[in-house]
């Protein structure tokens, strides 16, 4: 980790990073390379030469106008490209909406981290922070007609236009969850926590509930190094779950069962309503890739239902194969490690805090979504960070991304006043 | 910050490895379920794949063409013989997939050429045409036609004949059967194939498994005698265990209680070990295991429904082979077989060999030990109880004259029929070929009279 760091910040990390950035732009012109020699179009050869042109762009240009971190960008961006291609195969005008929706989560990603590099009195903004949280989340409940999507209420629709307010509000409750554990003020993070998954488990929005919860035990530790409170938070939620299940087993955890079963032996319950068609498709698609993959271009994953938001990675385990999977995940590994690492030389506890709660809540996510389509745990519809199609997700990851960011560089901006301090002390006799 | 910096620490590498997680379990998956569910019918990418190369052809051990494919119109040919296309309809099944995870879906990869290296696809597109591998199977032909045509008429129910020492399956009928060639399927749900996915009680072919138990458990069992009243009653349960046709034996030793298979002394014995020491015996032979073997999709055996202790009557009937027992022809087969071998249980096999159009190997058979399920004393020890079943007890119409056969019959009572399952496993112990059999009619009659019979048949042809 600490390698890593030092090579980066020497002179000649620019090597590296153009080594990086030059991978990324390959990949991505032989993906579309490939797309291109089996249907050619017109719009596959503009995309051929536009999206490494755009990697080449953002990993240029972007470090010029506001210091970042390069490697967490170049990683952030081969993601994105893969999402890109990935929704480009299947339809077209998907990819080149989330081409737009990476635009806008880069704007997002800049935001955030000028919002961590200039504000200073964050006690001001934090209220005002959690009352449009609490006002965002509740607001499915005024749409809520007509949109109980796969169980979950999460989303507000108004004709075309579909947003789900939990993804925006993950950026602010990383934030809040930072802001407050840096004061140590760990039982009114706790409420705040608990409010946010009251709102959550009513819209039956299960794995974002996760996430938060995963997030808000991660940055907990983190903040007190106490592992008793975590075991008893643990404990206490069991107990709440236990309870509630007492409560509601016949109406609210139906959802709940289904999915267990569902997760248990999807087989058995293919043909039944809400049952295990999408799992088995799923495991069906990651079996036909097996170890290699069966091509890009060439796989059927589009035969689960929701391949293109929570299942793409099936797409990608089904037309790449399980060891690239594999190495995707340890790119995700790399994100954490580094957003570690801004966390390990920021010298404020919020910062820290802050890099942490992202790196968590990226990590949480993913582990929860890939664990589901793998039948590792059952699944609950979350998106796959940075390859899912939708604004929203894209917005959210990359906005998180961009808290990181900001805490790089105001590490940067730190570091280099010291240095000065250092030399004009120097040339004091 | 000391302590904080020590925490971040701790989290980024929790959290690294949490995200890793899933692939390592979907590769663990891969390598167990992978071809299950790449086979599976709901698989259509399978069917894809179909439409652009000719599957490859399907032999028995010795040569004879079972299954082929019509160059023009890509429909799969089979045996020109009904009586042997009937025989193997479910072992091999059909392109349409009319039978789960039988040969033509199960092994699709190889026969439709999915494992074919990119060279090699290449060059046999170069010549016009995609072929898949061929198949040799470890099945005999003329034995499968044989049962075909000894097996009752209009009687339901299954054989198994395998090699104990390797495990490769000569003969795997299942009753009804159907003709793959013609699109009528008569009868009550002819497509299951009841030699590995149809679970029942297996009746007393159970008590190997409650001996063997017995053995173990128990050191001095040998020495006792046992007195037979005919049932064998428990507190505050009706159910009491009967013997069948409500004769008793009086007293007996185990070896007699064995050979005239002696429901009460099975019954108390169940009692007296215990449902741990049984359910472990149980276990050891694969019972309640997750079967994942190479060649063939079998059901998992089931000890009792649930994880409680069984007690009281419950587990005496299942120590005589009754209550919950829910076990499939081919894994008694396998039981019988374990025996034979001296405790060492053979992984059943159907390949012999997969070979590429233009000769490559691509798989070759191998023998592959299941599990050991007894010390080789007491396997042998059961041996000799089961040799005296054919000699001297229930087992006598299965007698070959010249071999030694021993074996175990089973009259499983099942509530919803008229008549029992007749059941008969065992194996010949000095025959030219290694071979033991399970076969089970159901709604017949006693293990004795119906389905030894049947053995006795199969046994004479494969030895002599």
């Amino acid at each position: 980790m600490n390698i890593a760091l030092k090579a980066t910040k020497n002179k000649n990390s620019g090597r590296e990073n153009a080594l990086i950035t030059g991978t990324v732009m390959l990949f991505s012109f032989c993906g579309f390379l490939l797309l291109m020699l089996q249907k050619p179009t017109p719009l596959t050869g503009v995309m051929l030469f536009a999206v490494p042109a755009a990697v080449w762009l953002v990993e240029r240009l972007l470090p010029r106008m506001f210091a970042m971190d390069r490697l967490l960008l170049s990683l952030i961006d081969f993601l994105c490209a893969l999402g890109v291609l990935m929704q480009y195969r299947f339809s077209p005008v998907r990819g080149l909406n989330q081409c737009l929706n990476y635009a806008a989560g880069l704007v997002a990603m800049i935001s955030c981290a000028l919002a961590v590099r200039f504000v200073r009195h964050w006690r001001v903004l934090v209220w005002p922070m959690i009352a449009a949280c609490c006002g965002l989340l509740a607001l499915p409940f005024l749409f809520r007609a007509g949109n109980a999507r796969l169980g979950a209420t999460a989303w507000v629709v108004s004709g075309s236009f579909r947003m789900q307010p939990s993804e925006i509000v993950k950026i602010a409750y990383v934030i809040i969850l930072a802001y407050f554990l840096s004061r140590r003020r760990v039982v009114f993070s706790l409420i705040f926590t608990g409010v946010m998954l009251a709102f959550l488990i009513v819209q039956r929005d299960l794995g974002t509930a996760a996430i938060y919860c995963g997030t808000a035990l991660v940055t907990l530790y983190a903040a007190t190094s106490s592992i008793l409170l975590i075991l008893g938070l643990l404990g206490a939620g069991a107990g709440t779950v236990a309870a509630l299940y007492m409560l509601f087993k016949d109406s609210f955890f139906l959802t709940v069962q289904n999915r267990v079963r569902n997760w248990i032996d999807p087989f058995a319950t293919y043909n039944q309503l809400g049952g295990g068609y999408q799992m088995v498709h799923a495991l069906i698609a990651m079996a036909n890739g097996g170890w290699w993959g069966v091509g890009l271009g060439l796989g059927n994953a589009n035969t689960i239902p929701e391949y293109s938001t929570d299942f793409i990675f099936s797409a990608v385990m089904n037309e790449f194969g399980l060891v690239f999977s594999l190495i995707v995940l340890l790119i995700y590994a790399l994100i954490v490690l580094r957003s570690a690492d801004i966390a390990l030389r920021s010298t404020s506890a919020f910062h820290a805090l802050l890099a942490v709660g992202g790196a968590a809540l990226l990590s949480v996510q993913t582990f929860v979504i890939l664990g589901g389509i793998t039948k590792m745990i059952p699944m609950t519809g979350v998106t796959v960070p940075f390859l899912s199609a939708g604004g929203t997700s894209l917005v959210s990851c990359m906005g998180i991304m961009g808290l990181v960011q900001g805490v790089a560089n105001r590490n940067e901006r730190i570091l280099r006043e010291d240095r000065m301090l250092a030399e004009g002390g120097e040339d004091m006799p | 910050m000391k302590q904080l910096r020590h925490a971040i620490r701790l989290c980024a590498l929790l959290l690294s490895v949490m995200i890793v997680l899933p692939m390592l379990y979907g590769g663990y998956s891969l390598i167990r379920y992978g071809t299950r569910w790449r086979t599976s019918e709901y698989n259509t990418y399978l069917t894809g794949m179909k439409s652009g190369v000719i599957a490859g052809n399907i032999y028995d051990r010795g040569g004879v063409l079972l299954a082929s494919t019509d160059p023009e119109t890509r429909e799969r040919i089979y045996s020109g013989d009904e009586t042997l296309r009937r025989a193997l309809a479910h072992v091999l099944g059909n392109a349409r997939g009319s039978v789960k995870n039988a040969v033509e879906t199960f092994f699709a990869d190889s026969l439709y050429g999915a494992n074919m290296s990119f060279l090699e696809r290449f060059n046999q597109s170069m010549r016009g045409e995609l072929r898949g591998d061929d198949l040799m199977l470890t099945l005999d032909s003329g034995l499968s036609a044989y049962i075909e045509s000894i097996f009752p008429a209009e009687k339901s129910g299954a054989v198994v004949v395998m090699n104990y020492k390797t495990g490769e399956i000569y003969a795997m009928n299942s009753f009804p059967t159907f003709d793959p060639a013609s699109p009528v399927y008569p009868g009550v749900n002819p497509s299951l194939n009841r030699a590995t996915r149809w679970l029942s009680a297996p009746g007393s072919t159970f008590k190997i498994v409650t001996l063997a138990a017995a053995l173990q458990s128990m050191p001095d069992i040998e020495e006792r005698t046992f007195t037979c009243e005919g049932e064998l009653s428990f507190e505050g349960s009706k159910r009491t265990v009967r013997d069948y046709g409500d004769t008793s034996h009086g007293e007996l030793s185990l070896r007699k209680a064995f050979a005239q298979s002696c429901n009460s002394t099975f019954a108390s014995l169940a009692v007296e070990m215990g449902d741990e020491a049984l359910r472990r015996t149980a276990e050891s032979f694969g019972i309640g295991d997750d079967f994942t073997f190479r060649d063939l999709v079998v059901e998992n055996s089931a000890f009792s429904v649930g994880d409680q202790p069984l007690q009281g009557a419950d587990l005496a009937w299942t120590g005589a082979g009754q209550h919950q027992l829910g076990i499939s022809p081919l894994h008694m087969c396998m039981i019988a077989a374990g025996i034979a071998n001296d405790g060492v249980m053979m992984e059943p096999r159907l390949l012999l060999s997969a070979t590429s159009p233009t000769g490559i190997i691509r798989a070759a058979f191998e023998a592959i030990p299941y599990r050991t399920a007894l010390p080789t004393q007491v396997a042998q020890t059961v041996r000799s109880y089961m040799k005296d079943v054919v000699q001297s007890g229930t087992g006598r119409s299965a007698r070959v004259s010249g071999l030694t056969v021993c074996g175990k019959t089973g009259t499983a009572e099942i509530d919803t029929q008229k008549n029992d399952n007749a059941w008969f496993v065992g194996f010949v112990e000095n025959g030219p070929v290694p071979v033991a059999v399970c076969v089970v009619v159901a709604d017949s009659g006693t293990g004795g009279n119906i389905a030894a019979p049947l053995a006795q048949r199969i046994f004479t042809y494969v030895c002599k």
